[in-house]
């Protein structure tokens, strides 16, 4: 009986410990709310998986420029863009992986962008993708994919460890969304109002050397590899932008992998006046990403593409899917009427 | 426990490979050499200075380094495993006990993971018999693990901060003197009993888990009341050390006041050079003052503690700053520059915040009521019900993990001591 009695009391204070520690370890870890909103774009899906005909996967120029809220209310596709900031070639297959387990699209558009990284550039990116990731096989491989050398698994695991020195920054943003969650984006598209005209570009060096790394052929491949066991068309993209440039060698490269395994690629950047793209205009950072009405154009341009070449059928005649798809473009719409 | 001997015996090799096979290939010579010589020392008594003469040669060779540029393997922890091979050789040469037969007993004394990178320094007819008897219990287990987490405490909480504003200053001597040299020292004095008294209590807590006490190496030594009382009291197996295998064999006390001096600057020296050929100075003022300190001493214990404090925190600033010459100006500077006021100004930009300014103030506070109170406070541990235990163990991580200085783009993974 002494012996129940003490190990019902160890285990009552192991269980205080445990939730005080998943306490700290919510109040610490970044809300990404109001601040940073990147960072709650991969948990937003979780709410919002399943029966999307169409998922984006990708970096900044896929949360950036497509919108399917465009491409719904054009073309009437259904679709999601699984995007986040600097997300590298690998995240983004842990991540196409883990979407394929939540639904099975016709196609995924991959934004080849991050073929030219083949090294984490920030911690804090990593964690942007990876903080609010649901914990599953997939975020463990993620996890060990992307550490940096003085990163820690553990760290992940705990993320405590890795945001202690927040408890003296707290804001009341953290304690606001200690339970709850705010999302900012439109199906993964974060909309941008503000106009940021291009003005003088850094003058177009060569490269000592274009080749893309192996490890970013080998991801590529896994991807692709993983999209023809689930029956997925996976397209390759490079999304519109005047800086960095993507050199007419890189997208040769991309071409010989399309055509090598047999898939499609578009290199936007060449489509630029076709689209009706205008940097003036269409551009919240001097031609890096597009705002709202870039976003507007490109993703008309694109769902046509779609419709055309993919076969991606036009979802309005599905009452279940127009009527959530109403609710999404009144919101989307009186977002994008309301002030700047 | 002869199984889990042998796991802590390959874990302290694997440990010790990851930093390198070479410094593994000197580890590995440097043991056979003690043991071999040691069996062949009762028959052929000379044999004892062949590994004496290699250890002690390896030890010069590596602490005069940064003087002759010479490029040596870098073996972790030479500096602790080599002088207890030497103490080893010395004694079964003393005949204060036969030499061990078995290699692998022997071997694990050498590689204990706990003492292989920082000590303590180990006598063999100390450590055999407790590895022999080694035995867990559930007592030394909260008991170690309580006290590695205190160990941990010291270490990330306030050793981590004290090291940002010491960085801060000693980076820029020619801005940050005066006031600022004199916070450096003081503050240094804390720093680094925080960080090697931690790491201690890391050591001995981890070992005491495993049911193998070993020796202490802290006994509250900024409360001593001259530089002998604080050489006994700081580092205390090295002291031990250096007093039985150089000051005692070159005379010790026997041979008249002068000579006793002598012998005392003498083992000094050797502590310096022990500890880094830039240390030859600071091991120098440390002999004199231990000669002739005492003679300050007054009838005011506090006042004592103050004083030798003081002219301990000064001699650190050989540690602080990169070399003698800068170490002795800034001591000069704090009684011929005074900026006080600036000081005070500009505090907040010496890289801690006012929040971390708290948390370090209070954990000071705490180190200070804990030393003061520590066997106290250890009985009423041991004595608490196991819940009461755990729960003062998980306060403790917490404490850390929240208000511990680690992590992303902050390394405090090295100790201080680990170095010398």
């Amino acid at each position: 009986m002494k012996k129940i009695k003490t190990f019902l009391s160890v285990l009552a204070v192991l269980l205080v410990f445990v939730l005080l520690l998943s306490f700290f370890n919510r109040l610490l870890t970044p809300k990404y709310a109001t601040e940073l909103v990147e960072g709650s774009m991969i948990a937003q899906y979780y709410g919002e998986a399943g029966n999307h005909d169409v998922i984006f996967i990708g970096d900044c120029e896929v949360y950036s420029n497509f919108s399917p809220m465009e491409m719904y209310r054009q073309q009437g596709i259904t679709a999601y863009v699984r995007g986040t900031s600097q997300q590298l070639i690998w995240q983004s297959y842990y991540v196409l992986k883990e979407t394929l387990k939540y639904e099975t699209p016709k196609v995924v558009v991959f934004n080849v962008n991050s073929m030219r990284y083949d090294e984490p550039v920030k911690e804090e990116f990593h964690r942007l993708t990876i903080d609010k990731m649901k914990w599953s096989a997939e975020k463990v491989g993620i996890i060990n994919a992307s550490m940096t050398e003085e990163e820690t698994f553990l760290s992940y695991v705990l993320p405590i460890l890795r945001y202690h020195s927040r408890l003296t920054e707290l804001t009341s943003e953290d304690w606001e969304y200690l339970f709850k969650d705010k999302y900012s984006t439109y199906n993964g598209y974060l909309m941008k109002k503000e106009v940021l005209p291009v003005g003088k570009l850094p003058v177009k060096r060569p490269l000592a050397d274009y080749q893309f790394s192996d490890i970013c052929y080998d991801y590529l491949e896994k991807m692709a590899q993983l999209c023809a066991e689930n029956g997925v068309e996976l397209v390759l993209v490079k999304a519109p932008s005047l800086y960095p440039y993507w050199y007419d060698e890189y997208s040769a490269q991309i071409e010989d992998f399309a055509q090598a395994h047999q898939l499609r690629y578009y290199d936007l950047t060449q489509q630029i006046d076709t689209i009706g793209l205008d940097f003036s205009q269409d551009t919240y950072d001097a031609g890096l990403h597009l705002n709202l009405s870039g976003a507007t154009k490109l993703s008309g341009y694109f769902a046509e593409l779609l419709a055309e070449n993919h076969d991606i059928p036009d979802r309005r005649q599905d009452a279940a899917i127009a009527a959530e798809y109403e609710e999404k473009l009144r919101l989307y719409d009186e977002a994008a009427n309301g002030g700047t | 426990m002869p199984m889990m001997n042998v796991f802590i015996f390959l874990a302290g090799l694997a440990v010790y490979a990851g930093y390198g096979l070479p410094g593994l290939g000197y580890l590995v010579a440097a043991t056979l050499l003690s043991y071999v010589t040691a069996l062949l020392t009762p028959r052929l008594r000379p044999m004892m200075w062949v590994s004496v003469a290699a250890n002690a040669l390896m030890l010069v060779l590596l602490k005069l380094q940064p003087v002759t540029g010479m490029e040596l393997i870098s073996a972790m922890g030479v500096s602790y495993f080599s002088l207890q091979l030497i103490s080893y050789n010395v004694d079964v040469w003393k005949e204060k006990y036969p030499p061990e037969r078995n290699l692998y007993r022997f071997a694990l004394y050498v590689t204990y993971l706990p003492h292989l990178f920082i000590g303590p320094i180990e006598r063999y007819d100390r450590f055999a018999p407790a590895m022999q008897n080694r035995r867990m219990t559930v007592d030394a287990f909260f008991h170690g693990g309580a006290r590695a987490l205190w160990g941990l405490t010291k270490k990330l909480v306030i050793a981590s901060r004290l090291g940002v504003i010491i960085g801060a200053i000693s980076a820029k001597p020619d801005s940050f003197n005066g006031a600022y040299a004199l916070v450096a020292m003081l503050l240094y004095s804390f720093q680094l009993y925080s960080d090697f008294s931690g790491g201690m209590d890391m050591v001995l807590g981890i070992s005491q888990m495993l049911g193998m006490p070993l020796s202490e190496n802290f006994d509250t030594p900024y409360f001593s009341r001259s530089f002998q009382e604080f050489w006994r009291r700081w580092h205390i197996t090295l002291g031990s050390w250096l007093r039985e295998y150089v000051y005692i064999p070159l005379g010790g006390n026997r041979k008249g006041t002068l000579r006793k001096y002598l012998n005392t600057v003498i083992t000094f020296l050797v502590s310096g050079l022990w500890h880094g050929v830039q240390y030859l100075l600071w091991g120098l003022f440390n002999g004199i003052f231990v000669c002739f300190g005492t003679r300050l001493q007054t009838k005011w214990k506090t006042l004592d503690r103050i004083g030798t404090f003081l002219l301990i925190s000064l001699l650190w600033s050989f540690f602080i700053w990169p070399d003698a010459l800068t170490a002795l100006k800034m001591v000069g500077s704090v009684f011929t520059t005074f900026n006080y006021g600036a000081f005070f100004t500009t505090a907040g930009t010496l890289g801690l915040t006012v929040a971390d300014w708290i948390i370090l103030g209070a954990a000071l506070l705490l180190l200070w009521g804990y030393d003061l109170w520590h066997k106290a406070l250890r009985q009423w541990f041991d004595r608490r019900h196991v819940a009461v235990r755990t729960a003062v163990i998980c306060a403790l991580a917490l404490l850390v993990m929240l208000f511990g200085m680690y992590g992303i783009g902050f390394n405090a993974q090295a100790f201080i001591y680990s170095q010398f």
